[in-house]
């Protein structure tokens, strides 16, 4: 690391340790643009003793979910809390570049100093999120906030991760969106903890509830939690006390039933394997070319060399 | 080795003018050129922009007037930023202003002005130009080696 | 746009773009309908005079509102101007009906058009800036000193506001001894257009509808030569709408109101001959006509077919046309001149009845009063000198012209149709998938000027290197702003404060209970010097303030 960035890396934890939000935003952009530094980081800054919870809200495009953040937003400033809030929008496959707009709809806590606001992009993240996600979480989480709010990307099909980075999943619908069945079927129906049915007062918005009440019931549950159903004029404030409440009692539920134990394993073991994979991807870009290597790939896929071997030569090519 | 990042940029529009066409025609051009926009929508006072680009840790703050009150709007976001600690950020504007207006502009900070019918990729470079050569001395990006 | 997982929504217009023509220079319109070379017979074949034209001033009324046209009624020339201080603008008025104006544009500040005072922090820099600053009916009279409201017709684009300006309006008419039953002029008071592309929205869309209607109401009991209302196009056009997709969502959003003041017991006939129009033209000239006779056309069908309205008042399509100021380059500027005669041609082709054009320094600056006049006088050469107002409808059984106008309603239709499918322009709006739509296709169009597919003479082609600063620009009073405070607090000293809490505590209590009109509440908080500001916090109180889509 040259000067530059060490100083501008000392400057932001130094920033950061004394509370100051440019220390987040500038730590954030560190980690974010420079993975191999969060270890540094994250040793260095340590741990908040604030209990925090991590609530996603992902669902359709068009559902309101930069609304329905907004206004929870609002509820928890209400009882005192303090929010961090991560909204993340696409990266553009063809520029790399990125319109991150989620944070109009959040105007009303622009200036209010508990309340913190990053856009992302997802930089390659196909999941929903971006790879830098879970380690902006970790960031916002030690410097303070008791709540953290991660709005994800809203293609609908394929927003997995969001599992596997937070502690609630609140999959967000609307009525009219055939879409947001369709979204269903395709898998956001099993990483509910909450449904939340925005602008609920548009046509069809009772049939629709109880269309989805009606499918839950059918669905194979997880566990004990019943994923409840509520319905939220989002842009309007209506409802989002209730999603709050709902919220609460599935944060105590994961503490009393054990499971949040459990998904912080599940969690930590993903976040373990996904940094392993990240990490032999990096070695193998740097070996690949060579012929000794391609040739032992070969052999690898051929299933003639064990991968455990694969794995070592990599270990010791270091 | 520098590794490069996109360049983070909050376009913003100022004051009660509504006109956002070339403001979200921007933010496009920007994202095609390979940046991070964030937009931060209609009606803003220059605390709240000065805010949205401290939470994003913007490299560059554009705005977008065309209501004629670009002298004092500017002082003020630029006022603000300097408050907040941002006096590197680097402070563009667009939208309609007279040429004659210009040098008054550049003198209180702001470092480029592009009026209507300003080329995309004279603009990206411009941003550009004036990140990396702010990188030199105090906006370094991360080093990967 | 970027969601690459998920398939992409069609747009509410799906026409074809020169982008993805093969031979590269596409013959499209300024609306994307691809053109052969030649129009023949055949493109006529079936088409039935009689249906599709009829008499000039008879349904449908392709040919224009009036049997003779502009022989008897030449167009009415306007202009917008409005700035500084209510003098300021005064004097500006006199000078310009000196030089031939015959109708007066009143520009209003932003403050005041967003229901703030001079001296609230979130205008600050910006009273008296893009218009005269209205805070009070003091201000109002100031602008209309010795010029007799009856006689002169204004028209004003005051939308969230316009019911203000609506009360500042009658009493100051009454204050020059005349009732409203004798008032002229026009209020935009179209607000849907505001969410859609202007910005300039205050309170959410459904009570910004009710207001609306209140003012439509209380004209049709009170002002009957007053225009409540003036429905545009022109802003989505600028904000990257087609000329022909800006007319639809024009027409849909007047039905939007339409619908309002209906359903509050209104009949169609006593409500729709009310409705005037705001139409954008272009350089692109005979297509800017053919659009405009369409809309005509669609117009009365809709009316006569959809709201079976009786009276031909009803089915008349009355509309002002305003020349395309994203066409303007600040390159070269007198190159606009040029630019603003086709303008000028365009609306007058399609049969209008009243013409805005901008001046050709309006690209940068605020005009000037040598730009003011050199626009004037153009106006006055179409008019007086090139022979577009000796007949009527000069284009008509154009073998293109027909074809394009035929086109144009059909493509107008699918729009309308489309919003409907999508609940309508309200829930459209909303979700903000017109303003995504606006947004792509503004910046696509400045792609095609800057990779010179579209030419744009003196940008992208013809360019010649002009010394900087020559021209000679407006200048703004730098003081308008302070002198403005000042005079809103000499006046809040004067007032009884009393009274004034009263009225505005009564227009709350109004705005809370649906069924009531809020023009006379509003009326009286302005007779107790409410000013504008209060008003628009009394009401922001009651109906809170919106927050758009992102829309990009």
């Amino acid at each position: 690391m040259d000067n530059r960035a060490t100083a501008r890396l000392e400057a932001g934890i130094r920033q950061f340790q004394a509370g100051r939000d440019s220390g987040l935003a500038r730590l954030i952009t560190l980690v974010e643009s420079s993975p191999e530094l969060a270890d540094g980081v994250f040793s260095r800054i340590g741990e908040s003793s604030v209990p925090c919870h991590v609530i996603g809200f992902t669902g359709p495009p068009g559902a309101g979910k930069s609304t329905l953040v907004s206004s929870v937003t609002t509820v928890l400033r209400d009882e005192g809390r303090r929010v961090g809030i991560v909204a993340v929008d696409p990266t553009s496959p063809f520029s790399g570049g990125a319109m991150l707009g989620d944070r109009i709809r959040m105007e009303r806590h622009y200036l209010d100093p508990g309340v913190f606001i990053r856009s992302l992009a997802t930089r390659g993240g196909i999941g929903g999120l971006s790879p830098a996600t879970k380690d902006v979480i970790k960031l916002m989480r030690a410097f303070g906030f008791d709540t953290i709010l991660v709005e994800t990307v809203g293609v609908g099909q394929t927003e997995l991760d969001v599992m596997a980075a937070v502690d609630t999943v609140a999959v967000v619908l609307v009525p009219e969106a055939g879409d947001s069945i369709q979204a269903m079927k395709a898998g956001l129906m099993e990483i509910a903890d909450v449904f939340v049915v925005n602008k609920a007062d548009r046509p069809g918005g009772r049939e629709f509830k109880s269309a989805l009440r009606a499918m839950l019931g059918l669905a194979q549950q997880r566990g004990p939690w019943e994923p409840p159903v509520l319905a939220t004029q989002a842009d309007r404030d209506v409802g989002s006390a209730e999603v709050m409440a709902a919220i609460n009692r599935h944060a105590r539920y994961l503490r009393e039933s054990g499971e949040l134990e459990i998904r912080r394993l599940l969690r930590e073991e993903r976040e373990l394997l996904d940094m392993a994979f990240a990490h032999l991807g990096n070695r193998w870009k740097a070996l690949k070319g060579r012929p000794e290597w391609a040739e032992l790939a070969t052999r690898v896929i051929s299933r003639r060399v064990g991968v455990d071997r694969f794995l070592k030569a990599i270990a010791d090519s270091a | 080795m520098e590794r490069s990042r996109p360049i983070r940029v909050v376009v913003a529009k100022p004051g009660l003018d509504g006109h956002d066409r070339g403001a979200k025609v921007i933010v496009q051009a920007l994202r095609d050129a390979g940046m991070e926009v964030i937009y931060t929508g209609l009606h803003q006072t220059p605390q709240q922009i000065a805010r949205v680009a401290l939470q994003e840790d913007a490299d560059v703050v554009g705005l977008s007037i065309l209501s004629g009150a670009h002298e004092a709007l500017c002082q003020a976001v630029i006022g603000e930023l300097r408050g907040q600690g941002l006096e590197e950020v680097v402070v563009i504007a667009g939208g309609t202003i007279h040429a004659k207006d210009v040098p008054k502009l550049k003198a209180m900070g702001v470092k480029e002005v592009f009026g209507a019918g300003s080329k995309f990729e004279d603009v990206a470079r411009a941003i550009e130009a004036h990140v990396h050569g702010a990188a030199a001395t105090d906006r370094p990006v991360a080093d990967a080696g | 746009m970027t969601r690459t997982t998920s398939s992409p929504k069609p747009g509410l217009s799906e026409m074809e773009s020169a982008e993805n023509s093969p031979s590269g220079r596409a013959f499209v319109t300024r609306s994307g309908i691809e053109l052969p070379a030649e129009f023949t017979p055949e493109t006529l074949r079936g088409w039935d005079p009689a249906q599709k034209l009829g008499e000039p001033g008879k349904y449908p009324y392709t040919r224009g509102i009036h049997a003779d046209m502009y022989r008897k009624r030449p167009w009415t020339i306007r202009h917008n101007a409005g700035f500084g201080s209510g003098e300021d603008t005064n004097a500006l008025f006199k000078y310009l009906f000196k030089n031939g104006l015959t109708g007066l544009n009143l520009a209003v500040d932003l403050p005041t058009q967003m229901g703030l005072d001079a001296d609230d922090p979130r205008g600050q820099f910006e009273a008296g800036r893009v218009g005269v600053a209205l805070s009070s009916l003091e201000d109002m009279e100031r602008v209309y000193d010795g010029i007799p409201l009856d006689q002169v017709s204004t028209s004003t684009a005051m939308n969230g506001m316009a019911i203000v300006f609506l009360a500042q309006y009658v009493l100051a008419a009454e204050r020059q001894g005349m009732p409203p039953s004798a008032i002229r002029g026009t209020v935009q008071n179209d607000i849907l257009k505001e969410f859609l592309a202007r910005g300039t929205y205050i309170f959410p869309p459904r009570p910004s509808i009710r207001l609306v209607g209140d003012v439509i109401e209380w004209c049709i009991n009170h002002a009957p030569k007053f225009n409540p209302i003036s429905v545009s196009a022109c802003h989505m056009q600028q904000a990257g709408a087609t000329h022909i997709q800006s007319i639809a969502y024009c027409l849909a959003n007047a039905q939007v109101y339409l619908d309002e003041v209906i359903r509050r017991g209104y009949s169609v006939d006593q409500v729709a001959p009310l409705f005037s129009f705001l139409i954008p033209t272009t350089a692109y000239f005979f297509e800017a006509a053919a659009n405009h006779r369409a809309a005509r056309r669609l117009w009365a069908s809709l009316l006569k077919e959809r709201y079976g309205a009786k009276d031909p008042r009803s089915w008349v399509f009355r509309a002002a046309t305003a020349g395309d100021q994203t066409e303007l380059t600040a390159a070269q500027p007198l190159n606009n001149l040029a630019r603003i005669t086709l303008h000028c041609l365009g609306a007058t082709l399609g049969g209008s009845q009243s013409v805005i054009l901008a001046a050709y320094d309006e690209a940068y600056d605020l005009p000037t009063e040598k730009s003011f006049r050199a626009t004037l006088m153009a106006q006055n050469i179409v008019l007086r000198e090139s022979g577009v107002a000796d007949v009527v409808d000069p284009l008509a059984g154009s073998y293109y012209v027909e074809w394009l106008t035929d086109r144009s309603e059909q493509e107008m239709r699918a729009i309308l149709q489309r919003i409907a499918d999508v609940g309508g322009m309200v829930t459209a709006i909303e979700s903000g998938i017109v303003q995504k739509d606006m947004a792509r296709q503004a910046y696509q169009e400045e792609r095609h000027i800057q990779n010179g597919q579209k030419s744009r003479v003196g940008v992208n082609c013809l360019v010649v290197e002009e010394e900087e600063g020559e021209q000679e620009t407006f200048s703004s009073d730098p003081d308008v702003g302070r002198r403005q405070v000042e005079r809103l607090q000499a006046l809040r000293r004067q007032r009884h404060p009393g009274r004034l809490a009263e009225s505005l505590e009564e227009l709350k209590r109004a705005a809370q209970d649906q069924g009531r009109n809020l023009v006379p509440p509003i009326m009286e908080a302005v007779r107790c010097m409410a000013t504008t500001g209060e008003i628009g916090t009394a009401l922001r109180d009651v109906f809170g303030t919106y927050k758009p889509p992102s829309g990009i």
